[in-house]
């Protein structure tokens, strides 16, 4: 269950201390959102609890700056964490796949029929998130950081250590993939259906 | 082609996406935390439990140290008691009593059986005199030497009767020393008190005594030997050597008082002394500061002082004394109660207040030595002191509505005195130069309790005090 505003704060002092209780406390009330950030950055479990706890990590040992930056603690403290958990989603690509992000020019795009562009409204929110997590990692961070955070090419290009070309490009073929894969699933439910 | 809706759709997904809490992530996580944030043990309680426990052991010294010094100074007591008729009881002071132990030296008191072995241990204070420090003890049959210092002592009548001429000829001098070697400069001399070891409630254990008079009696003679009860490692040699008895024996001088009342002065006396050497003497100087708050710090000035010392055991003593020196600082019109008398009203308050005092002051302090060697020893203090301000000179400064600055002085001599408000914290060094003369190194700071002067002030002072300290009764 997410804290009050007034409980927040007193954890937030608690955690300054280092104190155990106050963390687990944060850490639970914040487990589902910020696992939802971390989970659509990579394919696999391991990978998802490592960037959330690192990210996690991080928090507790930076918590002791925080400052609310509008009235709601609470808001505030989750935008503060969301940013916290993407730039480590962001460290941990780039440890992990950097290369991948500039070789993906010789990949094939599979056309989608427009008339299945309609079709956008039957998918669900769980495809959507699962299909994100097949993509091409290189793919799927400048997906994430461009439609879902609301990033700029140029602040991509300077995060992820590309040019602003090779963000445009990587998302477009983000966009196409994710396309194929959600074509590629109706079409297997429709099969199923059937 | 790919259109906004897909866009606004996986926004949606995104923020719609649920994560239950697992217990597991957040043991993986304590790893992580134990590993990068360790969490510090716990020492507060430690160190609260340690702050107690020093301050439960210095109160407990203190309070050991004052019920010791109340206590009579025990010397070693050697005095022969003459076997007296049975079922005598003889008792000393109420406040003495039997002791069993054999390595008891106090004189409580004495049951003289046919069977008794009791010997009276003489007590023995010394005194610097050179060349006597050998033990001289004689006692007749029924005369016992009365070594009690204590006016109350009990002794039956008969063996009241004491041998005086004997005592008088032979006073018997001892010294802790077995073998009897001369200690150079020290003569002891013997004050008479009963020492008596009980095997049974009908027996007491006497101790071999030295004699020299021939008339010793026998069951006196077989008295067996406990040294420790007697005097500490000295055996006193039986009547029937004279050899040893005679390098043991000298007389001491006819002068010397048998009866009771030699003992208390000169255990008046080597009290007095003790409590003597704990005495010091202080003369302090150094630089002080004074100031109210932090933005205005006011001159340096000398200050000076002469004070005295009781160390009440090894590790804490208390201090006094008097100073005198000038406190000059600044202060503002918050921080200064300005007087309806000055030529401006109050609504106009000063900018500015600039004092100039002179001020007596009488600390009390309380000192903890830490950490001591034989030349030097580390220690922190702290107390009350009282302020008396002999003159305080004021300039209230203004300004005009016009801009123009003026200044209005004000006087006032022996009008304030702060008793006990000014509370002290100090710590320093101490160098022993010798046994009675050290000098000490000693910053402080001092800040008031309450308002300090006309313009009741939280006048803070700092500086260092730089004392020398003279033991004039102790050992050189």
């Amino acid at each position: 269950m997410l804290l009050s505003a007034e409980e927040l704060q007193i954890h937030i002092r608690g955690c300054s201390l280092n104190n155990r209780e106050s963390q687990k406390k944060i850490y639970s009330s914040f487990y589902g959102y910020a696992m939802s950030i971390c989970h659509r950055y990579t394919n696999r479990e391991e990978d998802t609890s490592e960037i959330l706890n690192d990210g996690f990590l991080k928090v507790f040992v930076e918590i002791y700056r925080f400052k609310p930056a509008y009235a709601d603690t609470v808001s505030s403290f989750k935008g503060w964490l969301r940013k916290i958990m993407i730039y480590t989603a962001i460290d941990h690509f780039r440890k992990n796949h950097k290369h991948q992000v500039m070789g993906e020019l010789n990949e094939t795009y599979m056309h989608v029929p427009s008339s299945h562009e309609d079709a956008v409204d039957k998918i669900s929110y769980d495809e959507i998130l699962s299909a994100i997590r097949f993509l091409t990692p290189g793919y799927r961070t400048v997906l994430n950081l461009f439609i879902i955070e609301g990033f700029s090419h140029e602040e991509i290009s300077k995060e992820l250590g590309i040019s602003v070309g090779t963000s445009k490009s990587n998302l477009a073929k983000a966009r196409k993939q994710l396309q194929k894969l959600l074509y590629q699933q109706n079409q297997t439910v429709n099969k199923n259906v059937v | 082609m790919w259109s906004e809706e897909m866009d606004r759709k996986i926004k949606e997904a995104a923020e719609n996406d649920i994560h239950g809490y697992e217990d597991k992530s957040w043991k993986d996580m304590e790893v992580l935390l134990d590993k990068h944030l360790p969490q510090k043990k716990k020492r507060r309680g430690i160190i609260v439990f340690f702050l107690l426990a020093a301050l439960g052991l210095s109160g407990y010294l203190l309070v050991s140290s004052i019920s010791s010094s109340k206590k009579p100074v025990v010397q070693q007591n050697k005095t022969t008691l003459p076997a007296s008729t049975p079922g005598d009881q003889q008792k000393t002071s109420p406040a003495k009593e039997i002791t069993d132990n054999k390595n008891d030296t106090a004189v409580t008191e004495k049951t003289v059986t046919d069977n008794n072995k009791t010997k009276v241990a003489d007590q023995i204070t010394s005194i610097d005199q050179p060349g006597n420090n050998e033990v001289n003890t004689s006692a007749t049959n029924n005369s016992i030497a009365s070594a009690t210092k204590n006016p109350d002592s009990k002794i039956n009548g008969k063996n009241n009767t004491v041998n005086n001429s004997s005592l008088s000829s032979t006073t018997p001098v001892q010294s802790t020393n077995r073998s009897n070697t001369k200690q150079p400069g020290q003569l002891v001399k013997k004050n008479n008190t009963i020492v008596v070891e009980k095997k049974s409630p009908a027996k007491t254990i006497a101790e071999p005594i030295a004699t020299t008079a021939a008339n010793q009696d026998k069951e006196q003679k077989s008295t067996t030997a406990t040294p420790e009860s007697i005097v500490k490692g000295e055996s006193i040699p039986a009547p029937s050597q004279p050899a040893t008895t005679t390098t043991a024996q000298k007389k001491v001088d006819n002068d010397l008082p048998v009866a009771k009342a030699p003992n208390e002065p000169v255990k008046k006396e080597q009290k007095a002394k003790q409590n003597n050497s704990k005495f010091s003497f202080n003369f302090s100087f150094g630089p002080d500061l004074s100031s109210v708050g932090i933005k205005n710090p006011g001159q340096v000035k000398a200050q000076f002082g002469l004070g005295v010392g009781y160390a009440i055991t090894d590790k804490i003593s208390v201090r006094t004394g008097f100073f005198a020196g000038k406190k000059i600082y600044t202060a503002d019109s918050n921080s200064y109660k300005v007087p309806n008398s000055t030529p401006y009203s109050p609504a106009n308050s000063p900018f500015r207040i600039d004092a100039d005092c002179f001020v007596y002051e009488i600390p009390v302090n309380v000192v903890y030595n830490f950490a001591q060697s034989k030349k030097h020893n580390w220690f922190v203090s702290a107390g009350l002191s009282s302020y008396l301000m002999k003159e305080e000179k004021y300039i209230y400064n203004y300004k005009t509505p016009g801009g123009q600055q003026v200044s209005y002085p004000k006087e006032f001599k022996n009008e304030n005195q702060h008793i006990f408000s000014i509370l002290g914290l100090s710590g320093g060094y101490q160098y022993h130069v010798s046994k009675r003369f050290s000098l000490l190194v000693e910053p402080y700071i001092k800040m008031p309790l309450s308002g300090v002067g006309h313009g009741n002030v939280k006048l803070n002072s700092t500086g260092v005090l730089f004392t020398a300290t003279l033991k004039p009764f102790g050992k050189k």
